[in-house]
């Protein structure tokens, strides 16, 4: 079966495919592809953190994706901004059901072409924040001081670099752990999850981080300028590495 | 007699002028200053100036003696990466800044004044860098007081007001000297720790201005929060080339960079 699953910014696509996938018993049949995301992964790096034997899927014909449908569950994620008019072309063929969430008011441009709708229990005006804008960040191999990384998050979602309308990242810190951040306005969240990963304990982490700043206005200099302000050098990501280390044997000999 | 004590003006004339013009409305005889006229602000020669000017005792803050000295805190400066290199970039531009009669004028400034039973500090007796935070052990804050030699110890330094009573007690002390322990008996009469605020760079969630009034006959305290054109100051900032997001943090009563991470952290400086 292929699910397409359709919603405004921040209205909980992933985390309606995150709750789809924890009921089903084999995580190994189910395909997550969120098209045109394949240079910047954040859900799809959210879910294989959460079920890891799930298949990622970066790009796929039409046919492969019929054949997966087969024998596996297919969550299509759809991105709000692409044209909708080649995604229903695209859907159409695939045969996919086409789940859209909304929030509570909204007139969705999907809903005509859903099969269900999943209502979000709250009023959200997006008009505010019209001209819309994205901005992305890549940091993958850096490594941020977490201290700062709070101070950044409080004034990010604060509006201090612009409107936020919705926020998510992933982010490697000094700890050697993967977190992950998300906001939507205008509720502040402090608290970031550790992803299900291993610790880095040597050199600079490979898995994907970055973060995904939804929003008006954004000053997209200094939020670059300011994030490369608190990633750490080598030395300072060996020297926490290293304590790291030293801590654990400490409690494995003790 | 009634007092006005103010800190941690950083370099922001509007809120000093402001808590001036309270301070004459509420009939004060004398006014005390607990330092950090500079750091952060936009103006430190007009603050320096008007205390000169005004002539208001004033004690050294963490940020005078860096200007005077150079940048030599211990890590309880700094709680972040971010905060440390926001933190030297307002040291460079306000050392770039500061003319030479107001930096030796900064040099000059005590680390402690006495007024009767009250001493003055900007952090504790011991180091203007040191924070003395309400959650201090009972021990370690009552040191502090006998240290200053006062019944009424005025700091500032944290940003953030308070008054903490400490309980007239019997105090013993063990003191192991080889094989030998002697031990030592006190007793202390009730003292007070009453901080501040900040007039400048407030840390309690709004823009406004902090500092304290107190009244030596009736020991009463009252702890003034004045309204002031923060907004001019936030102009300031940006167009004297301070970083804006200083005037972002400003305008919402958080603190710029500096914060003390431990009640219980002893400063190494």
């Amino acid at each position: 079966m292929i699910i397409a699953v359709l919603g405004n910014y921040g209205v909980g696509k992933t985390h309606w495919i995150r709750r789809e996938i924890a009921q089903l018993p084999d995580k190994n049949a189910v395909v997550y592809l969120s098209p045109k995301t394949d240079k910047f992964p954040l859900d799809a790096t959210i879910l294989k953190s959460e079920f890891p034997d799930i298949s990622i899927q970066q790009t796929a014909s039409i046919e492969k994706l019929k054949d997966a449908g087969q024998n596996t569950t297919v969550y299509l994620e759809i991105p709000p901004y692409l044209e909708w008019k080649s995604v229903e072309e695209v859907l159409q063929k695939l045969q996919s059901k086409k789940v859209v969430l909304q929030y509570k008011g909204e007139e969705s441009p999907w809903i005509a072409a859903a099969d269900e709708v999943i209502v979000f229990d709250r009023e959200f005006n997006l008009d505010p924040f019209d001209p819309l804008e994205i901005h992305r960040g890549l940091l993958t191999g850096e490594v941020l001081d977490y201290p700062s990384l709070e101070t950044f998050w409080q004034e990010l979602t604060g509006g201090a670099y612009g409107e936020i309308l919705r926020v998510k990242g992933i982010f490697n810190v000094f700890t050697g752990e993967c977190i992950y951040g998300e906001y939507l306005y205008p509720d502040f969240n402090p608290d970031f999850l550790s992803l299900n990963f291993p610790l880095c304990l040597q050199g600079r982490p490979t898995n994907f981080s970055g973060i995904e700043i939804i929003g008006k206005n954004l000053d997209k200099q200094t939020i670059a300028d300011t994030l490369s302000e608190f990633c750490l050098s080598d030395e300072a990501i060996a020297y926490y590495q290293q304590q790291i280390r030293d801590n654990s044997q400490q409690e494995e000999e003790g | 007699m009634k007092i006005a004590v103010l800190s941690c003006i950083h370099a922001n004339l509007p809120a000093l002028e402001a808590v001036l013009r309270d301070i004459e409305k509420n009939h004060c005889d004398a006014i005390y200053s607990l330092g950090d006229l500079v750091g952060y602000g936009p103006h430190p020669n007009e603050v320096v100036n008007k205390i000169r000017e005004l002539q208001i005792p004033s004690t050294q803050g963490c940020w005078d003696e860096d200007i005077v000295e150079g940048l030599n805190a211990c890590e309880c400066s700094y709680p972040s990466l971010l905060a440390e290199k926001r933190g030297r970039m307002a040291h460079e531009w306000t050392n770039q800044q500061i003319t030479p009669e107001n930096r030796e004028f900064l040099a000059k400034l005590p680390l402690m004044l006495h007024l009767d039973n009250l001493c003055f500090t900007h952090g504790s007796p011991h180091s203007n860098h040191e924070y003395i935070l309400p959650e201090m052990d009972a021990f370690c804050a009552l040191e502090r007081v006998l240290a200053a030699s006062a019944d009424v110890l005025f700091c500032g330094h944290t940003h953030i007001p308070y008054v903490r009573t400490l309980n007239p007690g019997q105090l013993s002390v063990k003191l192991k000297k080889g094989n030998g322990v002697t031990e030592r008996q006190f007793s202390s009469s009730v003292k007070r720790i009453i901080n501040v605020g900040s007039v400048g760079e407030p840390r309690h969630g709004r823009p406004n201005a902090t500092y304290v009034i107190y009244d030596q006959d009736t020991e009463r305290v009252w702890i003034r929060e004045v309204e002031y054109d923060y907004e001019k100051t936030c102009r300031d900032i940006i167009e004297r080339g301070l970083p804006s997001i200083f005037a972002w943090r400003l305008s919402r009563g958080l603190e710029f960079a500096e914060k003390a991470p431990d009640a219980s952290h002893v400063c190494q400086r």
